[in-house]
């Protein structure tokens, strides 16, 4: 397994996590969704997923617009 | 003039039945949204559950998904607390049972010595007869006459003696069950319900039948002579001319009621912390006086076998990647000849460096136990280590203010409460449980060397309690003094962000 690191805007608070996880959850290849909320104001998501299956940045980047007003940064 | 027929004690209790019903059953809504599958298996092998309520396909593999991305989220106004809180869930679910069997325990004493049993239990065959008349009735929409009910008429005293000495009883022993700490005392007992998977299964069964029969309940007592009902319910009078004056109190009740149930759904998410802190402290008392005296015996069990051993073992939190250590990284490349136990620390005043072969020479623990999951999957297998006793023995005698054993992972944990960066997932045990001799550290399953995704190359086993207490790909493990000296205070960084129990035992 690896991790990959992807800044997202517009999470701001824990409602605002829980709902990008919920959506993340069902993309393939995705084992694990991890977010956090920096003290510098900066908002990461952290995707466990094995070494050849990376996810489709587009893939995730509409699993967040399904979420709300989340985009990859 | 009161009826003796329903006296205050009767209408009371079923007034508290009513309100902690509505707490049990939307916390075990939460519990049931964490894991939306139930099977009939010894394990959770992804697609052979029975009944599922989410549209999520899961891969086939073991280790490359966690079961918290099987959670879904439940709303506030259906589920108690709602929005994945399985942790905060589980208090609710613990406290509102437990207030639950007070009251119904009440209730079938007064009911046993006061006589009124002979209302709700048949004493005559004849009941089934005129059970399948009135249901003939109802089938075609229609009502049976006022003379039938005495006070209940034999279709209603089937129903209660079913829900009231039939499923109540089950949910009671099912949930029993679902307890590590009976499991680990028991294990006989939960084979009886067809494993962990059984007793799941059997009691959510029993919720959709509890659960039909408080709709009906509730609802024939609105459309089957409510003139009647309602003030018998209200004010224990046989009096239809306080039928309005009732009914306006029974709705205003209820709403008030249910009320109720949706505010403790946003109280205890306007503020996660306090509502452990009150829950744990509501519902602590219970699980020390009813499962604390229950200590593990799986060495010396003979109910689960090498033919119980699951096909298939589910994870919560997946191994360690380069953003959380690249040390353990490295050890796993190298095959962990490398890697090393830290043991002891400040309070002991050195810490050794052990590696495998260091703790496989010390007595090897064998046993072959259930794993569950507070989200309710389960996986049997057979686990080998040291004692953690005889681990921390290395270190000579416990230092005096030591209270605590500190165990701290490889691996960060999944989330913190406030989404801060991830800090090291850890778990703390207490001296009882550090004793308990199937309190182990493992380095085989089944056999063989340790799978990366359960914990490799050592994790922590501790029969008695659930999974979220066995830290995996342990780094450390160290006496302390107090474990509200560390993280958030609660024992531990756990998979809902440690709004478990310290005391995993049910």
């Amino acid at each position: 397994m690896i991790s990959s690191t992807y800044r997202v805007s517009g999470m701001l608070a824990p409602d605002d996590a829980r709902v990008i996880k919920d959506h993340l959850a069902g993309v393939p290849g995705v084992g694990a969704v991890a977010t956090e909320i920096r003290p510098d104001g900066e908002s990461v998501i952290i995707l466990k997923h094995q070494e050849d299956a990376a996810p489709d940045r587009a893939v995730l980047a509409a699993a967040l617009q399904s979420a709300g007003h989340y985009t990859l940064g | 003039m009161v009826d003796p027929d329903f006296p205050l004690w009767l209408r009371s209790t079923h007034l508290i039945n009513f309100l902690l019903m509505g707490i049990v059953l939307r916390s075990g809504w939460e519990i049931l949204a964490s894991l939306p599958r139930l099977w009939w298996r010894n394990d959770c092998k992804p697609g052979t559950e029975w009944l599922r309520f989410t549209r999520r396909r899961l891969p086939k593999e073991e280790g490359v998904y966690t079961s918290l991305m099987d959670e879904r989220s439940a709303h506030p106004l259906l589920t108690l607390p709602g929005r994945k809180n399985v942790g905060l869930g589980r208090h609710w679910h613990g406290l509102g049972v437990s207030l639950w069997l007070l009251n119904g325990l009440v209730y079938v004493v007064l009911l046993l010595t006061t006589g009124l049993w002979r209302r709700i239990v048949p004493t005559s065959w004849d009941v089934f007869g005129q059970a399948w008349d009135s249901l003939v009735v109802y089938l075609g929409f229609g009502v049976p006459a006022i003379e039938h009910f005495q006070p209940y008429d034999a279709l209603q005293m089937l129903g209660y003696t079913v829900i009231v000495f039939g499923v109540a009883p089950l949910m009671i022993l099912t949930g029993i069950a679902m307890s590590p700490a009976v499991r680990s005392r028991f294990p006989w007992y939960v084979k009886l319900w067809g494993g962990h998977q059984g007793a799941r299964s059997v009691h959510f069964l029993g919720m959709v039948v509890m659960t039909l029969f408080i709709i009906m309940h509730v609802g024939l007592v609105f459309l089957v002579h409510p003139e009647y009902n309602l003030p018998h319910m209200v004010f224990g009078v046989t009096d239809t001319a306080r039928y309005a004056q009732a009914f306006t109190i029974a709705v205003a009740t209820i709403v008030v009621v249910v009320g109720l149930w949706i505010a403790l759904s946003y109280l205890t998410l306007a503020n996660r912390p306090r509502a452990h802190r009150v829950l744990v402290t509501l519902t602590e008392p219970v699980r020390r006086l009813a499962l604390a005296r229950f200590k593990p015996r799986m060495g010396r069990q003979r109910s689960f076998t090498e033919d119980d051993l699951s096909e298939f073992h589910w994870t919560n939190g997946l191994p360690p990647t380069a953003d959380e250590s690249t040390e353990w990284l490295a050890h796993r490349d190298a095959g962990f000849t490398d890697w090393r136990l830290q043991l002891g620390g400040e309070l002991s005043g050195k810490t050794l460096q052990l590696s495998l072969e260091d703790l496989q020479r010390l007595p090897r623990t064998e046993y072959i136990a259930v794993h569950t999951c507070m989200q309710g999957w389960s996986a049997t297998s057979k686990w080998a280590g040291v004692s953690l006793q005889d681990v921390l023995d290395l270190l000579g005698p416990r230092p005096p203010a030591a209270q605590y054993v500190l165990i701290t992972s490889y691996g960060l944990a999944q989330e913190m409460i406030d989404h801060r960066p991830r800090e090291p997932f850890y778990s703390v045990l207490d001296l009882d449980t550090v004793a308990e001799p199937e309190t182990i550290l493992a380095y085989e399953r089944n056999d063989r060397p340790l799978e990366v995704h359960l914990g490799a190359p050592l994790r922590l086993r501790v029969e008695s309690q659930h999974g979220y207490k066995m830290v995996k790909w342990i780094r450390s493990i160290e006496w302390i003094v107090d474990y509200a000296d560390y993280g958030d205070g609660r024992g531990g960084t756990r998979e809902d962000a440690a709004l478990q129990a310290f005391n995993g035992r049910i």
